[in-house]
């Protein structure tokens, strides 16, 4: 049943849009300030009058780009670029291959003594714990193991943290496909590992590139646990970013260059993530 | 022995107190605001009924915040407010008034921090319900309206029961990341000015690995808060049990 739009719902509608595009400046105007200033000159992002708009305000100018592409900070950018997305896309792949594992006999097999929704909340359980608390163990350990400032150091960590998270997601993911397809090829006599590579798994690519995505976002996106292990060979953009702290003399420009690569990946699948955001990070109890 | 430093960080560490306290009120504060526009938002986008297209355009726009690393969230907003340069300090003084870096001054830096959470997480707060919005039953919303319902009743008696269990679920993720808090607060004033800004995170951070070293110290607070941390999750999944009668 439809119901005839009045002139009153119509004023709602245009209200309610307005109010929502005042918050939308709100949240986008730091994204593209900090677009701007990386395109700025020193002397620009140092005015005492800020300067808001390009081409007006201010003329862009590649100067900043060009000293953390080719200048002297070339060796740190290249080495976080390239730990991020190593990091990230290891660590995505290490999650997803596991998950998928836990999230298929989660999803189709009973186990004694304990009841599956039991064994998923204390798996999800993990989100409780505050990654602080874990750290000071980890670099306890990785300093006995000799693997402080190493990419594999971070690569586990992050893996271990995005494991119960990408299980969940993923569980749901073979909860929706009917059983009977398995079925069928255990009658025609495919053992797990086929019925996995060949039947299962090609079945739910979709969500498992989306998964993949999700996780290598949550690891892009990481910090903590990046300071606490990382100071030299392993550093990551997010790492960059936080020098702005400690620098005296903020050189706002540069770091705002590094924010601006750090937050490309993210915005890009923003429209990919949406769903699984929603089904993941309320444990699932919300269809996206 | 064993327990001595559990009883010091219990008894006479002041600075862990205020940590404690500071998270707390952090906490309340800014998951209380986020709640409120969130849903204001949801609301307003579910019955705004202009075009699919551009609603789905700025459902999108909407969420960009949350998906920003709080690194970088946290290092926007210290620009934004810088005493000298920030384009915000700038358009404040613009309204008349006086010229001050919100990150270290004693009275703002608290709100500063409130402001980025708000920034980063309302957006999170707003995706969740308004999926939920859109998955409820079309039907029982409609006949209330056809039946005269408009406004603050039908949101009271028709919509929040039905959305009432999500905005639980929100609640609970929202306190407990919040409690978490970390990145934000290390960039845009490190703790500062002195001790105000500090969280718990940030003391035992500061504590075991940055400027103490001890170890042994800041693991028994981590353990602490890792304890309250599972406290407070499980009296509040007894709470949802009696609420949604699971």
């Amino acid at each position: 049943m439809k119901r005839r739009k009045t002139l009153r719902d119509q004023i709602y509608s245009f209200l309610a849009l307005a109010l929502v595009t005042i918050f939308l400046v709100f949240l986008l105007f730091p994204i593209y300030w900090m677009i701007i200033t990386s395109f700025k000159t020193p002397d620009d992002a140092m005015s005492t009058t800020p300067k808001f708009i390009p081409f007006v305000d201010f003329i862009p100018s590649l100067h900043t780009w060009i000293d953390i592409i080719f200048g002297y900070r070339y060796g740190d950018t290249v080495k976080a670029l390239f730990n991020s997305v190593v990091i990230a896309s290891v660590s995505a792949t290490l999650t997803v291959a596991l998950g998928s594992l836990a999230g298929y006999a989660l999803s189709r097999f009973k186990y004694y003594k304990w009841k599956n929704r039991d064994i998923m909340g204390f798996i999800i359980a993990q989100r409780m714990m505050p990654p602080i608390v874990a750290l000071v163990p980890l670099y306890y350990m990785f300093s006995q193991l000799n693997l402080l400032d190493t990419q594999l150091a971070i690569i586990l960590i992050h893996t271990a943290f995005n494991l119960p998270l990408t299980t969940w997601i993923l569980k749901d993911f073979f909860d929706s496909l009917p059983i009977e397809v398995e079925e069928a090829a255990m009658i025609d006599g495919a053992k797990y590992d086929i019925l996995l590579a060949r039947i299962v798994l090609p079945l739910i690519k979709p969500g498992i590139f989306a998964t993949w995505i999700f996780s290598f976002i949550l690891s892009w996106n990481e910090f903590l646990m990046v300071l606490g292990i990382a100071y030299n060979n392993a550093i990551t953009l997010t790492w960059l970013v936080s020098t702005g702290h400690h620098v005296r003399a903020l050189e706002w420009w540069t770091i705002s260059a590094y924010g601006t690569l750090a937050i490309v990946p993210p915005i890009l699948f923003a429209a990919v993530l949406q769903k699984f955001v929603v089904k993941g990070l309320t444990f699932g109890a919300v269809k996206g | 022995m064993g327990l001595k430093n559990f009883a010091r960080a219990l008894l006479e560490d002041s600075r862990f107190h205020h940590a404690f306290y500071f998270t707390t009120i952090y906490t309340v504060t800014s998951v209380a605001i986020e709640l409120v526009i969130g849903f204001a938002l949801a609301l307003a986008l579910y019955f705004a009924t202009i075009s699919y297209r551009l609603n789905y355009i700025l459902r999108i726009l909407l969420i960009i915040p949350f998906m920003v690393a709080p690194i970088t969230a946290g290092y926007m907003w210290r620009m934004l407010f810088h005493g000298a340069y920030g384009a915000y300090t700038y358009i404040l003084t613009l309204l008349g008034f006086p010229r001050v870096d919100v990150y270290s001054d004693p009275n703002l830096a608290f709100w500063g921090i409130v402001l980025i959470d708000v920034w980063q997480w309302t957006p999170f707060v707003f995706l969740i319900l308004y999926s939920g919005l859109s998955n409820l039953p079309r039907e029982p919303i409609e006949a209330a309206m056809i039946d005269g319902a408009r406004g603050f009743k039908l949101i009271r008696f028709m919509i929040f029961p039905l959305i009432k269990p999500l905005i639980l679920i929100v609640l609970l993720i929202r306190i407990i990341d919040s409690y978490k808090v970390f990145d934000t607060i290390y960039i845009a004033t490190g703790g500062g000015p002195g001790i105000s800004t500090e969280s718990i995170s940030l003391y035992i951070y500061e504590k075991g690995l940055h400027g103490g070293f001890e170890l042994g110290y800041s693991g028994a607070i981590a353990w602490m808060f890792f304890l309250f941390m599972l406290g407070l999750t499980t009296l509040f999944l007894m709470y949802f049990r009696k609420v949604l009668k699971l």
